[in-house]
């Protein structure tokens, strides 16, 4: 049974409303920390040589929830229990330069906040249940290939 | 022998299944995992076939592992593979 996340240093949440990097901010903010790290992850214009419109975010909320409080726990025992975690995801349509994702690690130290974001970033992508689905300029959209979460597929 | 129900809720790749609501299957009590996904691909369109190898079931705490035994009446929802960030 894997431990529950504090929520006194960790939040997460899978939002259909505009992600707030100020409330990132100040989540992870505190008077012991000497560093704030904010990763941010926005919709591009175009992927693979296909120019892009926007891009359509599927989520199965209470999933998703439960592994984004799993990867913050594993954070916090990997790189410090002091370590204060934020991750929020949108689940919706966004234009282009729309807010997808928001990464924030408060930390005494700068190490730790660089290594438990770049965690956290890529155990979401591969682990989180939300999908991706572009849309072209040309009309045309397709879900994105992404990670199995079958083991041994 | 006793019947379970499972109704399955689709994500991603797969909303466009999702016709009339989730899809209810009715299953005998102690199915494995590979019965129920043979049952999913029997209610889908063939062309379905290769992303739901590839696909996990899943109910609202955990991903389902391959070893999972249905012995009761469940909601599941069927997960492609993710790609977000």
């Amino acid at each position: 049974m894997s431990q529950s996340p504090d929520t006194r240093s960790i939040h997460v949440c899978v939002r259909e409303t505009h992600l707030s990097l100020e409330k990132a901010s100040a989540f992870v903010d505190a008077g012991e920390n000497g560093a704030a790290l904010l990763f941010v992850g926005r919709v591009r214009n175009h992927n693979l040589n296909k120019p892009v419109s926007g891009v359509s975010y599927d989520a199965f909320a209470p999933l998703a929830e439960t592994v984004m409080g799993e990867i913050c726990v594993e954070a916090q025992a990997q790189f410090g229990p002091d370590l204060r975690l934020y991750i929020e995801h949108f689940k919706g349509y966004l234009p282009i330069g729309g807010i997808s994702v928001i990464i924030a690690v408060g930390s005494p130290h700068r190490a730790p906040a660089y290594e438990a974001s770049r965690y956290l970033i890529e155990e979401l992508k591969k682990r989180v249940p939300v999908w991706k689905k572009e849309h072209y300029l040309s009309g045309d959209s397709e879900w994105l290939d992404g990670t199995s979460l079958v083991e041994n597929p | 022998m006793q019947k379970i129900e499972l109704e399955i809720s689709f994500f991603g790749a797969f909303r466009k299944y999702e016709r009339t609501g989730p899809l209810r299957l009715t299953l005998a009590a102690g199915a494995g995992m590979a019965a129920v996904k043979a049952a999913i691909a029997e209610a889908l369109d063939p062309a379905a076939s290769d992303l739901l190898k590839v696909s996990a079931l899943a109910d609202a705490q955990q991903v389902l592992s391959s070893a999972h035994v249905f012995d009761t009446s469940a909601q599941l929802v069927l997960l492609p593979p993710v790609s977000g960030g």
